[in-house]
């Protein structure tokens, strides 16, 4: 349920940034596609787990009402995905950080939510030797006992990490290293005292995990790693490797499944009919912006239904949104689409340059729309980790 | 002792004696075992589903077919909903309450809410009290108008107003509260059974943020 909520909220709340987030420039305006040669060698052998886009058949038949016009996708192109989900994991999210913080509107999307305190965690530690900051891939593991990790791409090894790290924070805290199974791991930690029993306790600031030369899992004081969780994980190393490669024009890219749950905390009525699902969002040309959100559901009726209440969640939120401006309202109501096909279920908008550029102007003027997606951007988080955070 | 002593004691003893029988009497009838509601999985699963149609009902109804947002967007949600949608609420109280050993039911019938409430005394003691009261909420005040009311087998005064001056959005001291309840404009029973209500389509982000947070 919690992935499922997580990913209609994120749906929408890329909906509404993804206008702020297109760059500038992309390399010739199109999204790149991985060839078979780029596909790694594990992907090929093993059967996906989720059905990717491309074997996603298109919508053929639009189950939603007439007014609901289903745009072609062909334009559309994952070119990024994820074959599987660590196990334990409800949601693995590529987040495009270093292009959300491109586009000044965006931005102050970005630090009103939980998008900034991951930015802001990343921006402690020493990843690269350049110092720019890597794009994280986040783990949202409901059954592990912190809400999320973090894994990062590094081209520095654990000891220059460590070392940068003791020289960078001096005697202000304690960094340690230990060797673990699955690598060496880094603690940051701190003394603080309590204030009212007056006695001094360590607290953990930071934890990294190398987990290969060229990846490592990131905790917080809010969410330490789990150590257990990364030894039974499935996902092979290789895989770690392609989740770094994320090209210039996907936003965000996320895969999901659905973790049963009590009808009771099923409100929106999804959780029960839907497997797995996957996210893109991709700027598809310059200035404009692709979502695609694809449900795998038990089966057709499924499936159906699924859209529907796609259908009517995307509506209540574009209302509760843009409702101030009606024309703009109409305008993202006709770009966004929800369909059925086979037992996938799929909800897309495509938002062009023009419209855009309208949500921008919108945006910057309406401070409650700001507010609003803020909001819900801390209820995906807070839906996804069951209010742990 | 003297006579007029001992009849001046008799008579309070008298009266004491008719006061304890009285209490007995009030005890017997108000204290009951405590109820214990149980939320069977196939009522939650069938509940889930309709809920999840009154979503599918706002969502309607706060787009008309031109693509125009009303003003007001006004639904109907028929009683089977409704009552759902109360058995859901119901379980989530329950859960939280879990710990005092309250326990609640709510439905509802005819157009009017019908709840039962058990407060407990002991592990085997516990008073309960049913209700039904009919929900209104026109200019921005929220009420309840007593049908009926009792604690245990003890029929009360239908007088008794659940809320005496109604409840206003100055009522709740959290913002977001505040502004989920702004959200509904009009509230009242509907002719068929069900509850017609009318929402703030300006206003719903609220609904959302609810819905999103799953309090």
């Amino acid at each position: 349920m919690t992935c499922i909520r997580f990913c209609l909220m994120t749906a929408a709340c890329l909906l509404t940034a993804a206008p702020f987030v297109a760059a500038q420039n992309v390399d010739d305006g199109k999204p790149r596609v991985l060839t078979a040669a780029e596909q790694p060698a594990s992907e090929k052998a093993k059967p996906a787990e989720v059905k990717k886009p491309a074997e996603v058949k298109k919508p053929a038949e639009v189950k939603t009402p007439a007014e609901v016009k289903t745009p072609p996708v062909a334009e559309t192109t994952t070119d990024y995905r994820f074959s599987q989900i660590p196990d334990g994991a409800a949601v693995v999210l590529k987040l495009n950080l270093n292009k959300l913080y491109s586009s000044p509107t965006f931005k102050a999307v970005a630090e009103s939510g939980d998008v900034l305190a991951i930015r802001n965690g990343l921006k402690q530690i020493p990843w690269t030797k350049d110092g720019a900051l890597p794009d994280p891939i986040i783990l949202y593991a409901p059954c592990m006992g912190s809400s999320y990790a973090m894994l990062v791409g590094i081209d520095r090894s654990a000891g220059e990490i460590r070392d940068l790290l003791a020289a960078q924070y001096g005697n202000k805290k304690k960094v340690a290293s230990e060797k673990t199974g699955l690598g060496e791991k880094i603690t940051v930690t701190y003394d603080k005292v309590d204030r009212k029993t007056k006695k001094t306790y360590e607290r953990t600031e930071a934890e990294i995990l190398c987990l290969t030369p060229h990846v490592a899992a990131f905790g917080r004081k809010n969410s330490p790693l789990d150590l257990g969780f990364f030894a039974t994980d499935t996902l092979p190393k290789e895989e770690f490797a392609k989740l770094q490669d994320l090209s210039d024009n996907v936003v965000a890219a996320g895969l999901m499944r659905s973790f049963p749950v009590a009808a009771t905390e099923d409100p929106t009525g999804l959780a029960s009919l839907v497997n797995s699902g996957e996210l893109t969002v991709t700027e598809y040309a310059p200035g404009a912006v692709s979502l695609v959100l694809d449900l795998n559901c038990k089966n057709a009726k499924d499936a159906e239904l699924a859209a529907r209440r796609m259908k009517s969640f995307l509506r209540i939120t574009l209302v509760s949104l843009f409702a101030a401006d009606k024309t703009l309202f109409q305008e993202l109501n006709k770009s966004c689409s929800t369909s059925s096909s086979g037992n996938t279920a799929r909800l897309e908008a495509k938002l062009t340059k023009n419209t855009m550029d309208r949500v921008r102007a919108f945006y910057l003027l309406e401070k409650t729309v700001v507010s609003a997606a803020a909001d819900v951007a801390s209820a995906v988080v807070k839906s996804v980790t069951g209010g742990k955070k | 002792m003297k006579p007029k002593t001992k009849k001046t004691l008799v008579i309070l003893g008298s009266v004491l004696g008719a006061l304890v029988l009285l209490l007995v009497v009030l005890a017997l009838l108000v204290v009951t075992p405590p109820a214990n509601y149980v939320y069977m999985p196939d009522q939650a699963e069938a509940d889930s589903l309709l809920v999840a149609e009154i979503v599918d009902m706002i969502s309607d109804s706060v787009v008309d077919d031109e693509g125009n947002i009303p003003e007001i967007a006004e639904v109907t949600i028929p009683a089977e909903h409704v009552r759902a949608l109360l058995r859901q609420v119901a379980y989530h109280i329950n859960l939280k309450m879990k710990d005092e050993g309250i326990a609640c039911s709510l439905d509802w019938r005819n157009g009017a809410l019908e709840a039962e409430c058990s407060y407990p005394l002991s592990e085997s003691k516990a008073v309960i009290l049913r209700g039904a009261a009919v929900p209104t909420l026109k200019f921005g005040i929220f009420t309840l108008k007593t049908l009926r009311l009792s604690a245990g087998y003890l029929p009360l005064p239908s007088s008794i107003r659940i809320i005496p001056d109604g409840i206003s959005e100055e009522s709740f001291k959290d913002e977001e509260a505040r502004q989920a309840f702004a959200t509904i404009h009009h509230l009242e029973p509907a002719e068929d059974g069900g509850l017609r209500i009318g929402v703030s389509p300006e206003r719903i982000s609220s609904l959302i943020r609810l819905l999103a947070s799953g309090d």
